[in-house]
C-alpha cells in the first residue's frame, strides 16, 4: 500500500536541527492495522500527518500506491489524499454548525459527488452505525463517544483505502474507547488498512503490528 | 456546495447574534444610502432613452470665450448657425431648431393660464419620437399659426373641449391655431415643453419686436437650441471641425458682445445631456453629474466603512473559524472551495442586509423627498423590476468584495498548523491589518463629524450675519406680471402697511440684472449689476447715504433720468469721494445718460457667497417684478390675510407668491443646494460615526473575550478594575487617538475647501475642528469602556472556574 524510505523530517532551533523523524523506513500492505506508540513527543503524530500528506518531510521518499508522493505538487498530493485517506482525530473535530447528518455528507460534497447518490451513502453509514435517529442533531447534543462515532463515520463515508486515527480514544471513556476499537477491528476485517497512533497497550493489541516510535525512530 | 454554504451561512449568523448585528446593521444602513443612489441614477439615466437612434443625435452647444480670459459653456446656440449647417455641409440627416421664446400667458376666451415651450418646426417630431395623440405630424407644424400641446396644458386651456383647431392667443406673440396634441409622455425628456408653436411665425415677431433678434443674429446665443441628427458613417471630431470653420467665418468681422472676444461650438451627444455636465440655459431638470458624483463617492465610502467592519470583524473571528477550515481541508476541500465557502458567506449577509436596508430606504425616501434637491429636480424614486435587480446585484458585489479580504485570508490557513493550535505565530501580522482598518475608520469619521460642523457654524453664520440693510418685517411678493400702481393703490390702505416699494428683483438672492456703465460715451464700458427699484424700496432698506438724496418721488415713468451706486462702484467711474460723484453724469446700456444723485454706503445685495461689488440703483418702473411691504412689527398675518383677499379679485389666474424678505435671503442658500449638503452630511457622518463605533464594540469585545483568563489571573493576583479597564482599552485608545490625530489635517483641508465657496465665512480654526475631533474620540471611548469595564468587573473566580 505505501512505503516510506529514509524519511527525515527537522526543524532548526538555533544552529541546531532538531529531529522530528529520523530515518524512517516503513513499508504497509493492504489490510494491516498497524499501532503506532511511543512517549509524547516521540513523532508519532508527525508520522501520522506525513503519511497522511498533511505535513511534509525533509528528505526520504514515500511511494504511494505506486504514486511517489514526494515528487507530487501539493494539488495533486490533495487529490491523492482526498480520494484514499480517511482521518479521524482524538478531538474528533466535526464541525459545529453541521448536523450529523451533514457532517458525514461534507467530504462527498468536496468531492464533487452527486446529491441523489450522497444520500444514499449517507443513509448507508448513518445505518452502518446505527444513529439513523441521531442524523438531525448538531455535534454539541452528542457525547464524546457518539460524536468520535459520528467523526469514524466521516472518515469512512468516501470509502478511503487507509484510515488514519490520531489517538482516536483519546478523550473516551474505556467503554466508549472500546467500542471504537471494535469498530476500528470490523473494519480492518472488511478490507480497510488502518494505521493508529495510541499511548494504550489494550487499544494496540487491536492492531496486527506495533511500530514503537523513539525521538523520531522506529526502535526495532 | 450552495445548499452547504448556505446552511452553514445561516446558522452562523444566528450563532453569533451581536457579531451578525454589528455587520447586518452596518451594511444595512450603508447600503441604504447605496439603494437610494442607485435609484436617483436610475432615474436621472431615465432621460430621452426613447428616440430612434439617440447615438446619432447631437445638440451643438457653445463655448462662449471671455475677454477677461474665461469661458461659460452654453447648451443654446445662434440661430443662424443651424441654417449655415443646413445650407453649407453635409453631414446632418436632420436639424432641429428650437427658439425658447415662447413663454406667457395662453388666452382661450376666459381663461388664462401660464405655459411654457418653445418655437420649433416639423423636424423636432421627426428626429424626437414624442407621438401625437391627434394631428399630422408632417404637416403640423407647417403654417405659421400651427400649435402643438402636452395633454396636461389642452387640459388646462381647453378642460373637456376637443382642442384641435381651437384658436389660442398668448399675451404679445398673437394667436395660434391647435393643430395637434402629443401623447401623453412616461417617460422623461429634457427638452421641457407644454406647448410648441410654429418656427414659421418667428420672423413676423422678430419684426414686431416681440422677440429679441433671433434669425440673422449670431450673437443671440442664448435663445435658440440647435440639435442635430447626423447621417450614418458621419464622424464627430470632423463636425466640430466644420464647426469651428463655421466660427471663424462668421465671428472674424463681427462686433461681438462687450464681454466676449470668440465663441466655438461643439457636438453634445443626446446620451450625455442628462445627466450630464452643467451648462448655462440647460433645459429640463436634470441633476448635474458633480452631484451624482458627490452622492455616489458619499455612499461609497459609507459602504467602504461597512465592508472594512465586515472584514475586520471576519479576521477577528479567524482563531474560531481556523479549526473549522483545518476540520473541511482535511476532509478534502480546496483552497478554492473554503475561499468560495466564505464568499457566499459574505454575500448571504448582504443579502440579508439588503433586505433590512430595503427597510430603511423606504424611510429614507421620505426624508430625502423634503430635500430642495429631489423637488427641484422633480426625482422619480419609484421602484420597478430593474431597480430590484440592480439592487439584488448591488448587495452581491458588496458581499464579494467585503468577502474577499477574510475568505483569502481564511482559506490559506494550513490545516495541519490550525488544528494544532499553532496560529499564535501569525497574530501579531493579522493584528496590524486590523488596526489600521479601524484607524481607517475612526479617520473618515472624524473628517465627516468636523465637515458637519464647519457647515453648520458657517451656515449660522450667513443666517445671522448682517447685511447692512434693514431686512425685518418687510415682505416681499411677486407681482406676476399685474400692474404695480393699482396694487399699491389697494394695499396701501391695509392696516399696518408702512410703505410699499418696487423692484426687479428679490434682493439678496442669486438674482439680478446687470448691465454695461461707462463715464464717457466714448469710454470702454464695464459690467455692474444693479436693480431697478423706486425710492421707497431703497428707504424700507434703510440704506444710509454717503453723499445725495434718494430718488425723487415725481420721476418720469418712460424716460431714465437718475441713478444710485454704492460706494464701491465710485473706484470703477474714478471718483475719488461720494461727494465728487454727485451730480455727474454716467452711460448705463451704451448710450442712456443718468445723473448720479446719490451714493449709498456698501451693503450686501448678493448671498455671502460673493464680494460686495459695484452696484446701480435705476428707476425702471417697466422692469419692477417684486413688491417689498414695510409693516409694522407683528401685523404681518393680519397683512398676508389682506394680501390674500385683494390678490384673489386682482388676479385670479396666478398663485400669491410671497414671503419674508429675511427668509428670502436665507432660502437663497437653500436653494443653492447648500442645507441640503448639510443634511445629508448629517445624516452620513451619523452613519460613519456609528458604524465605525459598531465595529470598535465588536473588536473589544472580541478582544475581552480572549483575554477574559489573563484578566481574571491579574484580578486573582490583586489588580484593579482601573488596572484592568487601563490593560484592556489602551490599544484601542490608540487607534482612536491615531485615527483623529490623521483626521485632523484632512479635516482642516476639507472644511478649508469648502469655506472657498463663500468670499464671507468663518474662520476654519483648530478649535472647531478639534470639537470634531473629541467628539470622535468620545464616542470611540464609550463603545471601548462599555465592554472593558464590563469584563474588569467581573468575577475572576467564575471565569476561571469554567476553563
Amino acid at each position: 500500500m505505501l512505503e516510506l524510505k529514509g524519511i527525515f523530517k527537522w526543524y532548526h532551533s538555533g544552529n541546531n536541527r532538531t529531529f522530528l523523524l529520523k530515518n524512517i523506513d516503513l513499508s504497509v500492505k493492504v489490510g494491516e492495522f498497524i499501532s503506532v506508540m511511543g512517549p509524547s513527543g516521540s513523532g508519532k503524530s508527525t508520522l501520522l500527518n506525513v503519511i497522511g500528506m498533511l505535513d511534509t518531510f525533509d528528505q526520504g521518499e514515500y511511494h504511494f500506491l505506486n504514486e511517489s508522493v514526494h515528487k507530487l505538487k501539493e494539488k495533486q498530493r490533495s487529490i491523492l489524499y482526498k480520494q484514499y485517506i480517511g482521518f479521524v482525530f482524538q478531538a474528533y473535530h466535526l464541525l459545529d454548525e453541521l448536523t450529523v447528518y451533514e457532517n458525514i455528507e461534507t467530504p462527498l460534497i468536496y468531492q464533487d459527488i452527486k446529491s441523489s447518490e450522497r444520500q444514499a451513502m449517507v443513509a448507508d453509514m448513518l445505518d452502518r452505525f446505527r444513529i439513523v435517529g441521531k442524523k438531525d442533531l448538531f455535534p454539541a447534543q452528542l457525547s464524546g463517544g457518539q460524536q468520535q462515532l459520528v467523526g469514524v463515520a466521516r472518515a469512512l463515508i468516501a470509502n478511503p483505502k487507509l484510515l488514519l486515527a490520531d489517538e482516536p480514544t483519546g478523550n473516551l471513556n474505556s467503554k466508549q474507547g472500546e467500542e471504537i476499537m471494535e469498530l476500528f477491528k470490523e473494519l480492518n476485517n472488511d478490507g480497510v488498512t488502518i494505521i493508529q497512533v495510541t499511548h494504550s497497550e489494550k487499544n494496540a493489541a487491536y492492531g496486527s503490528r506495533i511500530i514503537n516510535l523513539l525521538d523520531g525512530s522506529i526502535e526495532h | 456546495m450552495l445548499k452547504n454554504i448556505l446552511l452553514t451561512s445561516i446558522r452562523n449568523i444566528f450563532r453569533n447574534p451581536l457579531f451578525s448585528f454589528i455587520n447586518v446593521f452596518g451594511l444595512a444602513v450603508s447600503m441604504s444610502l447605496g439603494l437610494l443612489i442607485i435609484l436617483i441614477i436610475k432615474d436621472q439615466y431615465s432621460f430621452d432613452n426613447f428616440h430612434k437612434d439617440s447615438d446619432r443625435i447631437f445638440r451643438v452647444n457653445t463655448k462662449a470665450l471671455r475677454t477677461d480670459g474665461g469661458s461659460e459653456n452654453y447648451a443654446s446656440a445662434p440661430f443662424p448657425l443651424g441654417i449655415s449647417i443646413k445650407d453649407g455641409y453635409s453631414f446632418a440627416e436632420n436639424i432641429v431648431l428650437i427658439n425658447n421664446q415662447l413663454n406667457g400667458d395662453a388666452v382661450y376666451r376666459n381663461v388664462i393660464v401660464p405655459v411654457h415651450g418653445f418655437f420649433a418646426d416639423s423636424s423636432f417630431l421627426k428626429v424626437f419620437n414624442f407621438k401625437l395623440e391627434k394631428g399630422n405630424p408632417s404637416t403640423v407644424l407647417n403654417d405659421p399659426d400651427g400649435l402643438i400641446l402636452t395633454t396636461d396644458a389642452a387640459k388646462k386651456i381647453f378642460g373637456n373641449e376637443d382642442p384641435m383647431g381651437k384658436v389660442v392667443k398668448f399675451d404679445g406673440y398673437g394667436e395660434f391655431t391647435v393643430k395637434g396634441v402629443f401623447e401623453k409622455l412616461s417617460a422623461k425628456t429634457h427638452l421641457d415643453f407644454e406647448i410648441i408653436a410654429s418656427l414659421g411665425a418667428l420672423p413676423l415677431l422678430e419684426k414686431q419686436g416681440a422677440i429679441k433678434q433671433t434669425l440673422n443674429n449670431w450673437n443671440n446665443y442664448y435663445s435658440n437650441y440647435v440639435y442635430i441628427k447626423i447621417k450614418k458613417g458621419e464622424n464627430e471630431k470632423e463636425i466640430n471641425a466644420a464647426l469651428a470653420q463655421i466660427s471663424r467665418k462668421h465671428y472674424a468681422e463681427r462686433k461681438l458682445e462687450t464681454r466676449d472676444k470668440g465663441y466655438e461650438f461643439y457636438l453634445h451627444s443626446l446620451k450625455k445631456i442628462s445627466p450630464g455636465p452643467i451648462l448655462s440655459n440647460s433645459m429640463g431638470k436634470a441633476l448635474p453629474v458633480v452631484i451624482l458624483l458627490f452622492l455616489g463617492i458619499l455612499a461609497f465610502t459609507i459602504l467602504l466603512m461597512a465592508g472594512l467592519n465586515y472584514t475586520n470583524l471576519m479576521i477577528a473571528k479567524s482563531l474560531k473559524r481556523s479549526r473549522e477550515i483545518g476540520v473541511r481541508k482535511v476532509l478534502g476541500a480546496t483552497r478554492w472551495q473554503i475561499f468560495l465557502q466564505f464568499i457566499g458567506e459574505s454575500v448571504i449577509f448582504a443579502l440579508v442586509s439588503l433586505a433590512a436596508s430595503y427597510l430603511i430606504l423606504q424611510f429614507l425616501k421620505t426624508a430625502l423627498l423634503q430635500l430642495h434637491l429631489v423637488q427641484e429636480f422633480s426625482i422619480d424614486l419609484t421602484e420597478d423590476k430593474w431597480v430590484y435587480i440592480y439592487f439584488i446585484l448591488f448587495a452581491i458585489s458588496i458581499g464579494i468584495f467585503a468577502g474577499l479580504l477574510p475568505a483569502g485570508y481564511l482559506s490559506g490557513f494550513k490545516p495541519i498548523v490550525v488544528l494544532k493550535n499553532m496560529m499564535s505565530k501569525k497574530g501579531s501580522e493579522r493584528q496590524l491589518l486590523r488596526k489600521g482598518l479601524m484607524v481607517v475608520q475612526f479617520t473618515i469619521s472624524m473628517v465627516f463629524i468636523a465637515t458637519v460642523f464647519v457647515i453648520f457654524f458657517q451656515m449660522r453664520y450667513l443666517m445671522q450675519v448682517d447685511y447692512g440693510i434693514n431686512d425685518k418685517n418687510i415682505l416681499n411678493v411677486n407681482l406676476s406680471g399685474n400692474d404695480y400702481k393699482k396694487l399699491s393703490v389697494e394695499l396701501g390702505s391695509v392696516a399696518g402697511v408702512q410703505q410699499i416699494g418696487f423692484v426687479s428683483h428679490r434682493l439678496g438672492t442669486f438674482q439680478d440684472y446687470s448691465d454695461n456703465y461707462k463715464l464717457k460715451i466714448s469710454d470702454a464700458p464695464f459690467v455692474m449689476r444693479d436693480f431697478r427699484a423706486d425710492p421707497n424700496f431703497i428707504s424700507n432698506l434703510k440704506l444710509r447715504f454717503a453723499a445725495g438724496r434718494n430718488f425723487a418721488t415725481d420721476l418720469p415713468d418712460d424716460r431714465e433720468t437718475e441713478v444710485i451706486i454704492n460706494e464701491k462702484a465710485l473706484g470703477y467711474f474714478n471718483f475719488k469721494t461720494a461727494d465728487e460723484a454727485i451730480g455727474q453724469q454716467i452711460y448705463a446700456s451704451d448710450s442712456i445718460a443718468l445723473s448720479i444723485v446719490g451714493v449709498v454706503n456698501d451693503f450686501h445685495f448678493r448671498p455671502m457667497n460673493y464680494e460686495i461689488g459695484p452696484l446701480a440703483f435705476r428707476y425702471r418702473p417697466a422692469d419692477f417684478q417684486h413688491m417689498s411691504i414695510a409693516f409694522e412689527p407683528g401685523s404681518n398675518d393680519k397683512i398676508i390675510k389682506a394680501l390674500s383677499s385683494i390678490w384673489k379679485k386682482a388676479d385670479p389666474v396666478h398663485q400669491l407668491e410671497y414671503n419674508l424678505m429675511r427668509q428670502d435671503i436665507d432660502d437663497a442658500y437653500e436653494s443653492s443646494g447648500f442645507t441640503d449638503i448639510l443634511k445629508i452630511m448629517e445624516y452620513v457622518s451619523f452613519l460613519s460615526i456609528i458604524i465605525a463605533c459598531l465595529g470598535m464594540l465588536g473588536m473589544v469585545m472580541y478582544n475581552t473575550q480572549l483575554r477574559i483568563k489573563e484578566v481574571s489571573i491579574r484580578k486573582v493576583m490583586g489588580a484593579g478594575v482601573k488596572d484592568v479597564t487601563l490593560l484592556l482599552s489602551r490599544s484601542f485608545i490608540w487607534l482612536i487617538g491615531i485615527g483623529v490625530a490623521i483626521g485632523i489635517p484632512l479635516s482642516y483641508l476639507l472644511g478649508n475647501l469648502i469655506l472657498q465657496n463663500f468670499a464671507y465665512k468663518i474662520s476654519c480654526g483648530i478649535w472647531l475642528i478639534s470639537a470634531g475631533g473629541v467628539i470622535t474620540a468620545l464616542l470611540g471611548l464609550i463603545a471601548i469602556c462599555s465592554q472593558t469595564i464590563k469584563a474588569a468587573l467581573a468575577n475572576p473566580v467564575k471565569n476561571l472556574r469554567t476553563e
